[in-house]
């Protein structure tokens, strides 16, 4: 490839250009507004590349290699022609991809999607050895086969709605790496859930971790627990608001996957309750109850207020009762 | 072969300079052999590939342990990687997904005068050595013959033991040596049904009991791990019944050690597990976030596990210097009735028993 890229624009009509982009252009899930706004104000700074096709379908007769998000902008604003740069149509394809790739890579961040897009298209043109070791880098990942295989899965197996759900940050990359074992149906049910209601990132693998496990247990698939209407109803309930929605779906799940542990918690809590103690006191207990020891928590304004705190602790004698919250079968 | 069959073996650069590893490619009737690892990244880890080499790095190190949980101090002796049993659980499916084939340390035996040094450098420290963390003890023995390198050696240290770790019935190499002292053979037990779903590629219950009995008889000190314990549905029915198997093929009087651990793992184990052993039960339990990170059951699950195990064990035999694997001072005191406290005080337990049985 010509390394100073020299080309002078040349004005191409909307028609004349493809609309969807082509398999050098690696955007998804874009936000137009931000880009309509710089055009109105300066108009347009870099001009977009196009490859000319070597068969035009009708009266487009141009592919786009990079810019098809400021085409759209101008296409969006009616902005006709657009100044162009045009590739000669013999270019390898490896050239045009990386193109795009290091004029984009100069503006702007990839999205987990488009990170996929790229790496996928690079392993159909160069080895995998040299996509982990150039090229992982450059999108600050880490040069692992495994990692590789993720993104480019999220490419190969995701549809439209999963790759949303990614792109926009409502479903995690740890939670896409799990997502992607499943088989289709499962995926787009547990998507419809991501969906609907916000789940923190946590909450996302908790969820997927949830569902899959009781799966294996009760040996009943996944897509028949998520249609369970106790799960319907707290996703669809109006009344909730996201937070709620994602704890109380976890909560179900969680009781019916860890039944001794939460069933430890309620008694914890109950027993808790049953001390009375006032607000500034807490009784915070080892994470799981794993840690022998619960921890308790004063808070006071000054040495004579502690004092009367912590008499006020000695003589509750409710205090004895306090134990463990679980029952042993031995 | 060691009724494991083999595909191919791997030589890299330099194995075959060692004696230990051309005496293994002369024994090996290998189907193909390969100078290059490429292409090496396999489903199966590997484990239809003998790969032969240099291990870089130390031979003898201390087991990590953590210091959350009470360990024994252990010391391992790292003379292979990944073993060709298939075990659901194994924790060596994430050590060593990204290092595939059943690899031998070929310079073991070059390396062992500086094994020894150190352990004679340290005259008053027990050394409770094992080469069955990284691999099977004694799966690959009839190839690698770890049996004759290390047995004499061992044998003639007062300061040191050697446990051989295994779940198979490969005890030729033992029976053959003429060294029993120092020498300690070990097997990992489950209940029968955990030991025939779970452990593919291993020996029956049963097996590995009648090998356990016919090293008594000829002259071997023997211990047994419970671990990793599985709380599946009748799993009191199913630990008594291998407590009553132990009982008709053992003499419980030259038993070292019986260890009990419950599953545990790193949590990105389970996805492994749940892709290369989709059959596996052993997930089903009721597992938390330990305080070393690891997952493990809800606490009164182990010590469900513990109690029951010790109470039979003991009702079996009162000494059998029972202890638990990486356990906290509170379930080492609720289930065991006592608790070492802290690693120091297990490893002193554990190297009084050394003291005890050899002396
Ligand atoms: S025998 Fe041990 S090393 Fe081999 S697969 Fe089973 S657990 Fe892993």
């Amino acid at each position: 490839m010509d390394k100073s890229f020299d080309i002078p624009t040349t004005p191409i009509q909307f028609e004349k250009i493809a609309v969807n982009p082509g398999p050098s252009c690696m955007s998804f899930g874009f936000d137009m507004k931000p880009l309509l706004n710089s055009i109105k104000k300066i108009g347009l700074i870099n001009s977009p590349i196009l490859i000319k096709k070597r068969k035009g379908e009708g009266a487009v007769q141009y592919e786009v290699i990079a810019g098809f998000r400021r085409i759209s902008a101008l296409r969006a604003l009616s902005l006709n022609p657009i100044p162009c740069r045009i590739l000669p149509s013999e270019t390898p394809s490896l050239d045009c991809l990386l193109i795009n790739l290091y004029e984009n890579l100069c503006s702007r961040d990839f999205n987990p999607v488009e990170k996929g897009m790229v790496l996928t298209r690079l392993l159909d043109l160069i080895p995998e050895r040299e996509v982990l070791d150039t090229y992982m880098p450059l999108f600050d990942l880490p040069s692992h086969r495994e990692t590789l295989h993720l993104f480019a899965g999220v490419e190969k197996m995701f549809d439209h709605q999963a790759k949303t759900l990614l792109a926009s940050e409502y479903l995690s990359m740890k939670a896409a790496k799990l997502l992607i074992e499943m088989d289709g149906t499962e995926r787009n049910m547990f998507c419809g859930y991501f969906s609907a209601v916000r789940f923190s990132k946590n909450q996302q693998t908790q969820f997927i971790d949830l569902v899959s496990d009781l799966s294996h247990i009760e040996n009943s698939p996944v897509t028949c627990l998520l249609m369970d209407p106790r799960l319907k109803d707290i996703r669809d309930n109006p009344q909730m608001n996201n937070p709620q929605k994602a704890r109380a779906l976890i909560t179900v799940l969680r009781k019916k996957r860890l039944p001794r542990l939460t069933k430890a918690e309620t008694g914890f809590k109950q027993m808790v309750e049953k001390l009375a103690l006032p607000p500034a006191f807490q009784i915070v207990p080892p994470p799981f109850f794993e840690g022998a020891q619960y921890r308790l928590e004063i808070s006071f304004e000054n040495g004579k207020d502690l004092k009367e705190r912590l008499q006020f602790v000695a003589n509750n004698e409710r205090l004895a009762a306090f134990i463990n919250p679980w029952k042993m079968n031995l | 072969m060691a009724g494991y069959p083999i595909k191919e073996t791997i030589v890299e650069e330099g194995a075959l300079e060692s004696p230990m590893g051309r005496r293994i490619l002369r024994h090996t009737p290998v189907r193909s052999i390969r100078r290059s690892l490429e292409g090496s990244t396999r489903d199966n880890m590997g484990k239809d590939a003998l790969h032969l080499l240099h291990h870089r790095g130390e031979f003898l190190k201390p087991c990590p342990g953590t210091k959350e949980y009470i360990c024994c101090g252990y010391q391992i002796l790292n003379v292979a990687t990944n073993c060709p049993l298939d075990c659901s659980y194994c924790i060596l499916q994430s050590y060593f997904m990204n290092q595939p084939n059943l690899r031998i340390h070929v310079n073991l035996e070059e390396n062992l005068s500086g094994i020894l040094a150190c352990i004679d450098n340290s005259p008053h420290q027990i050394f409770r050595v094992g080469t069955g963390e990284f691999a099977d003890s004694l799966a690959l023995d009839p190839i690698a013959r770890w049996t004759d390198i290390l047995m004499g050696p061992f044998s003639t240290r007062k300061n040191a033991v050697l446990e051989f770790k295994t779940k198979t019935t490969n005890i030729q190499g033992l029976i053959a040596s003429p060294y029993r002292d120092r020498i300690i053979v070990s097997w990992s037990l489950n209940s029968p049904l955990i030991a025939a779903t779970e452990e593919k590629g291993a020996a029956t219950l049963k097996q590995r009991l009648e090998a356990a009995g016919k090293c008594q008889s000829e002259g071997f000190v023997v211990s047994f791990h419970f671990d990793p314990m599985i709380a599946h549905e009748n799993w009191r029915e199913g630990y008594l019944k291998t407590i009553e198997l132990m009982d008709r093929y053992l003499n419980p009087k030259g038993i070292i050690w019986i260890s009990m651990g419950s599953l545990r793992f790193m949590p990105d184990l389970k996805r492994i597990i749940r892709k290369r052993h989709p059959r596996s039960v052993i997930l089903n339990g009721e597992f938390i976030t330990g305080l070393d990170g690891k997952a493990r059951y809800f606490k009164p699950i182990r010590m469900e596990l513990f109690h029951f195990m010790r109470e039979k064990l003991e009702s079996w035999h009162r000494d059998t210097g029972l202890y638990l694997c990486m356990e906290s001072n509170e379930i080492w005191r609720k289930t065991m009735g006592w608790s070492p406290g802290n690693s120091n005080g297990l490893k002193r337990f554990l190297d009084d028993r050394v003291r005890k049985i050899f002396g």
